[in-house]
């Protein structure tokens, strides 16, 4: 196993190869009781369609996250299910726009649990019976969500600002989609991209890493599972404009909810790295909107907004800079906006300051082992890489490239989605 | 990790030395018995206070200076938990072997600045932000009816727990809030240090014992208020069940069940009730969940919870309208099997390691740290062992025994209309 240094913090992390393809992280430690671990699959709500050889796979909408339903069947799976609750485990799963994460987490047997975690991903049983019955909960959540405005204005604004991407869809999908969805579809599915070079392993906790090892070899080298070539993602070109640039929708409210969109392509900045991209692009919009800046401080004190909270997402070749608020009016606040994101500044006082936050989270992260594992796996996800010198990653960002991003920016792909009553 | 309780005249100082986080935490209570008339000044101080203060009188000096301290943050909220209610004051900072020693003092002062100088003129807090956070909390209120979750726990709470303190959301009425200002909002600031709180501050992290002289000289000149209070809410709750329904425009459903607790032991309270609710609806192979969502794929969402301090069992489902009658039907069944040998058999042994896996939890959080050292100023709270122990003890007959002491009292459905 190869062993890493997180700087700073002189935290380890154990990183493998197998054969089969399928990478292995370790973090062991004494400073917790617990451990958690988890098995992700580079597959989730943002491949819609496919093509292997010749034949080409329209997905539908929820797909990778009702298949995660299934793969966790664990009502389904009777014996797995005692076997985990009798060593007193708790076992989740979830799904987002870039894979899909079946975790563990307990203080009783490691070993077990890893087995069982395993035993979990490979023994899958998904028939019309059981994909039916599950629609039913499916739909509960979808509902969940849609009661939630903050996340149903969100999944609406993407769809709004792109022509044609995965964020066109949410990633629990419409109750109109998983009615089409069929334990062929989802087979279909888990045969393509439920393969080991596809798959990681994490585990974090109080554990001897030879001896997690070995098990993992040895459960590998039983199933046997080969590597095998993926399909090939469709994509269809996406334009730089927006689809639908404003969106009223009505609620019961008094005050308004907007949340402004600003869709641009990422060739507009010389930088590759999109970690480092998002790292510059929240100290921006942190030095301008945050409860630091100039223009919160007027904000709030001319009543224009009571709350106000900005976001960085980066969707294949666009980034999307999003700001966020609550107020009294919303045309005053659009109208504002509309000004003011035309005249960002940013001073390297500022700069430098936003730093110091960046290097707290990125050092109070070790404090936890779920967010030590959630962490690795979302950079795997997302990067498909861990930076171990983070710490100097957001040390050495400097200000004059931050400028240069700063000047890059371009206002003119908007979008707009308002509460009206 | 070392515990040290250090009692003052005006305040008791825990002091919870570990190396475990490499965040240093220092939380300031004040505590007094429950009053329904402090809810708005409990929301209006704990806004005003982290907004600006005297040195750093603006919402961005504030923020500035916090960012500077490597993220330092001091919140604040108001919170009820039984019979008292507590203004909490909590900093966080990066242990100052990872950035400066220096920042140890500084974050602090910080916590210092915002708990003793006010953003106050002529007695009174600045009235233009006083009046920035009113909105703030108007903003609060209105967001109530479009977070389903929210208003039917609220709404619930007001029949179960009937005018008792537990009935009481910590979000105050806009009646409420027009009734102050900025002037009765100083004087109110005052009482915290007049004698009429009890004042507790918790630090956890690698320190060393010279905080202690640093906290006390913070608080030199304050008065608290000694007297033992106690958590506990002697509910009379009603025989008859109450059963309530209102319609809002959302998708899902909401629905809450209520079950009071009849004379229970400690015991029976702190250990037997844990192993009850988690066979019942915590752990991954509930009763509720396996028999509601699993087999029938009622709702996505299903549990429960105890409170207490005001002994009840909740029981809490998202579901879709059509199926309030059958889910209902299916819940009582769930809980006429918490009688069942059989069923509490095949769940029990590993309820009591789920638990286990939990209460391991608590050396890895801080907030349950730092709770459970409060927390013990005013009942008798084990130690997280001793509750190990003693969970470990209980047997299966005292669970299936504790369903002839919880009865049904509130079945409560906010109905989501949106269909």
């Amino acid at each position: 196993m190869k062993k890493h240094i997180f700087e700073k913090v002189d935290e380890c992390l154990y990183s493998e190869k197998l054969s089969n393809g399928i990478n292995v992280y370790l973090y062991p430690t004494n400073k917790t009781k617990n451990f958690y671990i988890s098995i992700s699959v580079n597959y989730g709500a943002n491949i819609l369609k496919y093509k292997k050889g010749k034949k080409e796979v329209n997905v539908i909408p929820g797909s990778a996250h009702f298949l995660e339903h299934k793969v966790m069947a664990l009502s389904e799976n009777k014996e797995i299910s005692e076997r985990i609750n009798s060593l007193g485990s708790l076992a989740n799963a979830w799904t987002n726009y870039h894979g899909t994460n079946y975790n563990i987490f307990g203080s009783i047997n490691l070993i077990e649990n890893l087995k069982l975690l395993l035993d979990i991903f490979y023994n899958t049983d998904i028939n019309e019976k059981c994909v039916n019955e599950e629609k039913g909960i499916i739909g509960e959540e979808i509902d969940m969500y849609k009661d939630d405005l903050n996340s149903f204005m969100y999944s609406e604004l993407f769809n709004n600002m792109f022509h044609s991407s995965y964020v066109n869809n949410t990633v629990v999908g419409e109750r109109s989609d998983i009615e089409k969805i069929t334990a062929k579809s989802l087979n279909e599915i888990y045969s393509d991209y439920y393969v080991p070079n596809n798959t990681f392993i994490i585990v974090t906790g109080n554990f001897d890493i030879n001896e997690v090892s070995n098990v993992i070899h040895e459960y590998m080298d039983k199933l046997n599972l080969k590597q095998k070539k993926l399909p090939k993602l469709v994509k269809k070109k996406e334009k730089d404009s927006v689809r639908i640039s404003y969106q009223e929708i009505r609620r019961d409210l008094n005050d308004s909810r907007v949340k402004y969109g600003i869709k641009i392509n990422k060739k507009l900045f010389d930088i590759n790295n999109d970690n480092i991209l998002r790292y510059y692009l929240n100290i921006i919009l942190s030095c301008n909107f945050s409860a630091s800046s100039k223009l919160f401080e007027k904000y709030k004190n001319e009543n224009i907004v009571t709350n106000m909270s900005t976001g960085v997402n980066i969707i294949d070749d666009y980034v999307v800079l999003m700001i966020s608020a609550t107020c009294d009016d919303a045309n005053v606040f659009i109208n504002n906006i509309s000004k003011d994101i035309k005249t960002l500044d940013l001073t390297k006082n500022d700069f430098e300051r936003k730093k110091k936050i960046f290097l707290k989270s990125y050092i109070t992260d070790f404090d936890n082992i779920e967010d030590i594992e959630y962490n690795i796996c979302v950079s795997i996800l997302m990067e498909n890489k861990i930076d171990y010198n983070e710490y100097s990653t957001i040390n050495n960002m400097n200000y004059n490239e931050a400028i240069k991003i700063l000047k890059s920016l371009e206002f003119d792909n908007v979008s707009v989605i308002r509460t009206i009553k | 990790m070392d515990y040290k309780k250090i009692d003052k005249d005006n305040l008791t100082i825990h002091l919870i030395n570990t190396s475990r986080f490499k965040t240093i935490n220092v939380v300031v209570f004040f505590t007094r018995e429950f009053n329904k008339n402090d809810i708005v000044y409990g929301n209006l101080l704990a806004y005003n206070m982290v907004y600006s203060s005297k040195k750093y009188n603006t919402k961005n000096k504030i923020a500035i200076h916090g960012e500077e301290l490597y993220g330092a943050k001091v919140s604040s909220s108001f919170g009820l938990s039984g019979k008292l209610e507590s203004f909490v004051f909590s900093l966080d900072f990066v242990n100052p072997k990872y950035t400066d020693s220096k920042y140890m003092k500084e974050s602090l002062d910080y916590l210092k600045e915002v708990v003793f100088n006010p953003n106050v003129e002529n007695e009174e807090f600045n009235l233009e932000y006083y009046n920035i956070i009113k909105n703030d909390i108007i903003s609060k209120i209105n967001s109530i009816k479009i977070n389903p979750n929210l208003y039917a726990g609220i709404e619930y709470a007001k029949i179960m727990y009937d005018k008792t303190p537990t009935s009481y959301s910590s979000i105050p009425t806009l009646e409420e809030l027009e009734s102050i200002d900025n002037k009765k909002l100083y004087k109110f600031y005052k009482t915290l240090f007049d004698g009429s709180f009890k004042i507790d501050v918790c630090v956890l992290g690698e320190v060393d014992e010279s905080i202690v002289n640093i906290i006390e000289d913070m608080f030199k000149g304050i008065k608290c208020n000694n007297k033992k209070m106690s958590l506990t809410i002697n509910h009379k709750y009603k025989d008859e069940v109450i059963e309530k329904q209102e319609s809002l425009h959302f998708n899902q459903s909401k629905l809450y069940i209520g079950y009071r607790l009849i004379d229970m032991s400690d015991h029976e309270l702190n250990h037997v009730l844990r192993i009850y609710n988690t066979i019942l609806g915590t752990m991954n192979d509930s009763i509720l969940f396996n028999i509601v969502r699993e087999e029938n794929s009622l709702c996505y969402s299903i549990g429960s919870y105890v409170t207490k301090y005001n002994p009840s069992l909740t029981i809490y489902a998202g579901i879709n309208k059509d199926n309030y009658e059958k889910t209902i039907e299916l819940i009582k069944k769930c809980v006429d099997n918490m009688s069942d040998e059989k069923q509490v058999s095949r769940l029990f042994d590993s309820a009591k390691k789920t638990i286990n896996t939990y209460l391991n939890n608590y050396y890895d959080d801080v907030i349950s740290q730092i709770n459970t050292y409060y927390n013990r100023e005013f009942e008798s709270v084990e130690d997280v062992e001793t509750l190990r122990d003693n969970i470990n003890k209980v047997t299966i007959d005292e669970v299936i025994n504790l369903n002839k002491k919880i009865k049904l009292s509130t079945i409560y459905l906010l109905k989501g209309d949106n269909n």
